[in-house]
Formats: C-alpha cells, structure tokens, sequence
C-alpha cells in the first residue's frame, strides 16, 4: 500500500517537474549563453497565463472582440511573453558594457530584469488585482488508470511535450547554424564577433526562445490546472532556478533533470513531511550544490563552460 | 506627531538599518539576495526573547544582532567560496531555507506568526538607525574600508598588497549580518507581530536594489536609496501597486543611464566642491 | 656573489601539460638594476607571478635574502620587502589616485592603526606620508582625484609609486615602459633611478632594449621557458645564443657563412 502511494506521488512529482523543465531551460540559455541570471523570467511566464486568461475571459481590450477561444487566447500569450522577452533585450541586455569586471557591474543586467519582473508584475496586478483566476480549457479530467495508479492524461502529454521541446532545442543548439552562433557567443563574445557573427542578430533568437519557452510552460501549466495567478510566476521561477542549479547552469538536458529533480522532492517532501518542507529540502540541497559542486549534475556539458 | 508620520518614520529607519547591512558587504564585492534570512533570524531572537524571557529592549536587540552576526560568521565560510552569480544563488537559498525553517516550527508560530508583547516607538528606532548610518560612515573612512573597497574593485592586487581579503570579505559579511538582525529586531519591536511569508524573496531583492541605485561607492548611497524609495512614494501619495510599478521603471533607466547608482564618488567631488568653493590642493 | 636579495633555483612550471619555465636559475644582487628579457611567451610573466606567489612552481626554489619562500601566501610576502607592478596597469578605479596609492601601505600597518579614519589624523594614518611622495615623484593632485582623468604615463608612475608605499627591498616591474612615449620613458628612467639610489633593487621585465641598457647593469635572457643568458649587459650584443634567439637561426648562419 505505502509502496503504491509512494509511487503515485513519484507520478505526481513528475508531471509537476515537466512545468519546471521549459522555466528551468529559459533561465540556463539566459545564464550559458549570455551569462546573465534573468529574473524577468518568472514574469514572462506569469505575462502569458494572465493574458491568456484575459482574452478569454474578456476578449482583446477597449472591446476590441469578444472573448477569445482557450486555445489562441493562450498562443496569443505566448506572443507577449515573447515580446516582453525582447524589450528585456533591447533595454537590459543591450546597453550593458562592462568597463571594469567587479561583481557589482556583472549585476547590472540582473538588476534591470528585477525592473522589468516589477514592471510586469504590476502592470497585471494593476489590470487585475491578485485575486487567482480559473481558466477553463478543453481537457478537464482526462485520467488514465492502470493498476491503481492515476496519471493525468494532459499532464503526462505535458510532460513528453517538454521532454521533446526542449530535446529538440538541445539538437538545435549542436547541429543548426544558429546552435553553432550561439555556443560560439556563450564562449566568448568577443571572439565570436571577430569570426564574422552578427552578435547582434543572434542575441535576440535567445530571448525570443526564452519568451517562447516561458509561455508554452504557462500554457502546460494553464492546461493541467486550470488556474492563472498575478503570483504564478513566483511560484515557478525560484523552483526553476533550483532546477538550472542542479542540472547545472548552462546545460539544457541539466535544466531537465533538475526540473524532474525539483517535482519530485518537493511531491515526495510534502507527502512525507508537510507542506512547509519542500522549501528547506529544496533549497538545502541547492546551497549544497551551490558549495561543493557548483558545476552540478550536468555542468561539464554546459553551454559555455569553465565561464564560471 | 502624528501617527502617519510616524508610522513612516519608523519604516524609513528599519529600510535603511537594513540597506546598510547589503551595504557593507556590496560595498566589498559580494552580493547578497538573501537579506530577509538574516532580518527574520533578529526578528524572531528578539520576538523569543521578550515573550519568553521578559528581557529588556535593548538586550533584545543586542541579541538579534549578536545571532544574526554569529550566523552570518558560520556560513561566511562556506558561501565566500562561491562567485558572483553562484553567490548570488546562495545568498537567496539560505533565505529560502530560513524562511522554510520558521514556516514549519510550531515553536516559532509556523505560518501563523507571532505575537511580539513588548513594543518599542519610532524615537528608539530612529536613535538606531542614526548609529548604524555613523557606523557605515565610520567603517567606510577607515584603513580597513579601503581595503574593502580595494577587495570590490581588483581582489587579486588588493591581496598582493597585503590585504587578508577573506578575512574582509567574512568580517563584512558579518558585520552585514549583525545590522541585518538588529533591523529584523526593530521590525518585531516595533509591529508587533511577525510571520515567516513576510521575510520573503521581495525583501531580499528590494533592499539589494535599495542598496544598489543608491549607489555603493560611498557610504550615502543606502542612505539616500532607501530614503528615496521609502519617502518619494508616501510624499506623493502613490499607491501600493503603482508605487512598485515606477519603481520597476526607475530600476531599469537607472541601469541604462546611471548603472553606478545616484551616488557616485564623482557626484560626491563636484558636490563637495561646490559647496567648499573651488578644489582643495593637496 | 654569496648573498643576493634574489635566488631562483631550477624553478619549473607547467601549465596544462605545455611546460613554461624549465629549470630557470638566475641571482639578482642586492642593490642592482637587474632586467628579465626575452621574446613575447618566453615566461616572464608566469616567474613574476611565481616570485609574487599568485602560483606555486612545480620544482625548485624561491629564496628571498636567503629564505625560502615556499608555502608563504602571496599577501604575506609584500611584508617580506617585495613588491610590484603589472603589464596591464591595475589601478583601482573606484579608489582615487591618493587611495590607490595609500593602499600600498596597506602591510605597514597594524590592525589597531587600521580603525583612524584616514581623513582626520594624515600623518598617522598614512595619508600625510602617501601625499608627500607623490610630490616628491612630481606629481601633484588635487584630492579625491580620480585615476581615469589621468594620462596613461602618469597612471604608470602612480603604480610604480603605490608599489614603494611599502618600503620594499625589492621591487618587480612588469613592462614599466610599455607604451610611454619617450619623453615619458625618460621620466621613467629618471624615476626608477632615484628608487634604485634610495637602495632599493630593481628587478625589470621589458621589451624597450635602449630602455633597458640605459637603465640596467644586470641582464637575465628567456627564451622558451629556459634561461639562455645571465650576466653583464654590455656583452649582451655578443651571445650567440641571444642573437640566435631574437633573430632566429637563418639570419645568424647567413653571418657565418658570409
């Protein structure tokens, strides 16, 4: 009986994992590509499930239309997050030189995006008040049983989706062109410059990846929930980040594992120990790792590696 | 005065006790998201201590500052061995784990709260807050402040110089953590009441930016950062939501336009300059 | 010569398995003007930072007056009377000019000293001290100067200014004249004259040849990691396998041959 229950909470912190997963790999691209923590992040994922919401509830504003199907109000979403991503670019990114290389320079950029997370984070709590919203989609309880166990259909679509999503990034980044730019910029910008690439050009792509992953995550989450909050992105982006850590910073297969990793101990924690545990165990795990083993499980694969 | 202005008062006193905490230790090169850990550390040893054993104030306090130091000394060690981004993290993980700690303690009133009996006015919190801003000033115009400031600026020719950089970097850190319990304790004091979901990630991040668009080349830099986005909002009557909205804005053209904060040592030379009319030769 | 200030024995170095210093011995002589030369990668550099104790060598020995060096942590050994300057000019830039150089004092001071805050007691704290040499080198600055309103030449005489804050013995120059123009490499000269008259010795990394025989009396030659030439730096012109070196093996066989 234990053993059964156990492993339903496996499942369960499995298909919570996969949320993490596209959140996790959006911050590790920010960090192997562009060394840079962006912690506009939790916003862009938060932007596109409360748009989503919004144009499904109320349709486009200044009663432009009606309410908007579940389906394009949330690919809509996407969209914003995507174009949110790339004013984090054009005005963070973008202005940032470094003259002198000491730690409260390299924080420039991280400082911006914490602008931008406020900016964001506001704008909806403004428009919206902090109330949780539910968000109706077409799969409601779409459960599959076998031998005792449930596992949520759309959660475990979800979870292949992520697993594939991000796969196929991974073989975008060895084999593509664009991969081959953007791993010669995350080892040194400069030299990348020199050997004729439009730094320029390219950076952007990774924001817009980045947009793009925060929102379909969103999306998995709006879908298998069936609820949008002013504070989802909270809830996400430090599990997220714990994620990046211990897959490693720069490594998407690492942000991978470490999202599976995160679902887990926290399901496995709060069924063992109460709510309030996930935190300690997840975040006492991370300092750990942060300490004795800063490269993490998959660091030596990193985009970018021995930046750090 | 009227309670209001008070209330205010208190609040910009508590800001900037707590901003010269990530002052001191940003002020030698290391960044620390993890504020609120060692804020809610002195809020809850304070809180303890009143309620249980009935001590005066000022021990109190002594003591949260005392706790927040020692804590701050023991994971110096360790998180110093970490660099920018990965300290970073750490600084921010061992405020979650904080926070996680007092959020599944009964003792500590879990999420919940507790109850703080004894109370404390503004005029003690102010009396604080003007000791701790001569303090950062002190420390500042010393030997050992350059050498902190050496440590921020190049740490591999500060330590060819001689300075014993990780035994500046830990004393920072420190130090940082003892004002951060002392503000934590204030806090407690004088609101009364305390709960874990208040010593949240937010904290952390706006007293760092406090900290930071003030400006850490010099000691007026928390000072003026906190004052700043503690009073602008109350004086023009900005509510909750938009008051954090244009903070956000004012974030991202400072660090387009003016990344080392309002206060820069430049800034400081024309202003000086200025008022003592015409340059001091050496 | 039985006590030099410096001793380097069969110092060996490898980096990553490419070897950059192999089996370097040379003395400099108390007092003396000694210059390290060699083409650009033959480990000059890399035995500076080995003196300065930034890395430990593979095999051999420092000895500095007579006392090894090994397992004594880089920033104790500025309190040994070493001290030195960098190719790269590393100034502090968010400390002005007058606290880059008091931060050379830095070793002379005991903790206690450390607490006065400089502005109120000049002469104990240094500060009194920091100025007064910095006008006895001709340069003259208003407080709260910064380092990057200052022309390149300057900054460099500041550098070689903040390493004698700390009354050294010895003193490492890394590329002092790197990049002056020659009215500003004369000033250097004269600059590094004075220091060597107060007593101190000079032990100089360059490339500037007519720099460094003005200059230097004792000449140490690099090439590859290994030591070709050690002596005089009058019959410098005269080794062969300095020649060799510098102007490579055809042009020297073509002499032969002539």
């Amino acid at each position: 009986m234990l053993f059964e229950q156990v492993l339903q909470q496996i499942i369960n912190g499995l298909m919570l994992g996969s949320i993490y997963i596209s959140v996790a790999v959006a911050f590790t691209l920010a960090i192997g590509i562009l060394n840079f923590l962006n912690f506009t992040i939790p916003a862009l994922y938060m932007l596109a499930g409360m748009v989503g919401w919004s144009l499904s509830q109320y349709g486009v504003p200044f009663g432009l239309s009606g309410p908007i199907n579940w389906a394009f109000a949330l690919f809509i979403g996407i969209i914003c997050a995507i174009l949110a991503s790339l004013l984090v670019e054009r005005f963070t990114y973008r202005y940032f030189k470094m003259k002198h290389g000491d730690a409260t320079e390299h924080a420039i950029p991280l400082v911006s995006s914490l602008g931008f997370l406020l900016i964001f984070e506001y704008i909806i709590l403004i428009a919206h008040g902090s109330d949780t919203r539910g968000f109706s989609t077409a799969f409601s309880n779409l459960d599959w049983r076998i031998g005792g166990f449930i596992i949520s259909i759309p959660q475990l679509l979800s979870l292949v989706f992520s697993i594939l999503l991000v796969a196929g990034l991974s073989v975008l980044l060895k084999r593509s062109k664009v991969g081959r730019a953007l791993r010669a910029i995350a080892e040194n910008p400069d030299a990348a410059t020199i050997m004729g690439i439009d730094v320029d050009r390219i950076v952007p792509i990774v924001f817009i990846l980045i947009g793009f992953l925060c929102g379909i995550s969103a999306a998995i989450f709006a879908i298998n929930y069936h609820e949008v909050s002013p504070y989802m992105g909270d809830h996400v982006g430090t599990k997220a980040i714990a994620a990046m850590v211990i897959g490693g910073l720069g490594s998407v297969w690492g942000a991978i594992a470490g999202g599976l990793i995160v679902g887990l101990s926290e399901t496995l924690s709060i069924y063992f120990f109460g709510a309030s545990s996930a935190q300690i165990t997840v975040w006492g795990l991370l300092l750990v790792l942060l300490v004795f083993r800063p490269t993490g499980l998959f660091g030596h694969n990193a985009i970018g590696k021995g930046k750090f | 005065m009227s309670g209001y202005l008070s209330g205010v008062l208190a609040i910009l006193g508590i800001n900037i006790i707590f901003a010269y905490s990530i002052y001191i230790t940003a002020a030698t090169g290391q960044l620390n998201l993890g504020g609120a850990g060692f804020q809610a550390i002195g809020a809850y040893a304070c809180a303890l201590l009143s309620n249980e054993l009935g001590l005066p104030i000022y021990l109190t306090l002594i003591f949260s500052a005392v706790l927040g130091g020692a804590i701050s000394f023991l994971i110096a060690f360790p998180v110093l061995r970490t660099k920018g981004v990965y300290m970073v993290l750490a600084t921010f993980a061992i405020a979650e784990i904080v926070a996680g700690i007092i959020l599944n303690s009964d003792y500590l009133g879990g999420p919940t709260g507790m109850i703080v009996k004894a109370y404390i006015e503004t005029e003690v919190v102010l009396v604080v807050a003007v000791i701790v801003v001569f303090l950062g000033f002190y420390i500042m115009s010393t030997r050992i402040g350059l050498a902190m400031r050496a440590v921020h600026d190049d740490e591999a020719v500060a330590d060819l110089m001689g300075v014993d950089k990780r035994a500046i970097q830990v004393g920072a850190f420190t130090i940082g953590g003892a004002i951060a319990g002392l503000s934590g304790g204030l806090y407690a004091l004088y609101f009364g009441f305390i709960e874990a979901q208040y010593f949240n990630a937010n904290i952390s991040i706006f007293v760092l930016l406090y900290v930071l668009i003030g400006g850490t080349q010099t000691a007026w830099g928390p000072l003026v950062g906190a004052s700043f986005f503690t009073l602008i909002p109350e004086a023009l009557r900005i509510g909750d939501d938009w008051r954090f909205f244009i903070f956000g804005v004012i974030i991202v053209v400072m660090m387009i336009f003016r990344p080392e904060g309002i206060v820069t040592r430049d800034a400081l030379e024309r202003v000086w300059g200025q008022l003592f009319s015409g340059k001091r030769n050496v | 010569m039985s006590n030099p200030i410096l001793r380097l024995e069969n110092i060996s170095k490898s980096f990553g398995g490419v070897r950059v210093l192999e089996k370097v011995s040379f003395d400099v002589e108390r007092g003396s003007r000694h210059a390290l030369i060699g083409p650009n990668g033959a480990g000059k550099t890399t035995l500076f930072n080995i003196i300065s104790g930034i890395h430990d060598p593979e095999k051999g020995k420092v000895l500095l007056e007579g006392k090894d060096l090994k397992g004594i942590p880089s920033r104790k050994r500025i309190k040994r009377g070493l001290s030195r300057s960098f190719q790269n000019i590393r100034l502090m830039p968010h400390l002005s000019v007058l606290e880059n150089v008091m931060l050379g004092q830095h070793s002379r001071f005991q903790l206690l000293d450390m607490v006065k805050p400089l502005n109120f007691s000049a002469k104990s704290t240094g500060k009194a001290e920091a100025i007064d040499t910095l006008k006895s080198f001709g340069i003259e600055l208003h407080e709260g100067q910064t380092v990057s309103s200052l022309p390149y030449g300057i900054r460099k005489k500041i550098e070689v200014v903040r390493a004698l804050m700390s009354e050294p013995r010895l003193l490492l120059l890394d590329e002092p004249a790197a990049g002056l123009n020659t009215a500003e490499t004369n000033n250097l000269r004269d600059l590094l004259n004075e220091v060597s008259n107060r007593g101190i010795t000079l032990l100089l990394v360059d490339h500037d040849m007519p720099f460094v025989n003005s200059l230097c009396e004792q000449v140490s030659v690099m090439n590859f990691g290994q030591l070709i030439y050690d002596g005089p730096v009058s019959d410098l012109k005269n080794d062969e396998k300095v020649l060799q070196a510098y102007l490579g093996k055809d042009e020297n066989s073509e002499r032969s041959n002539a």
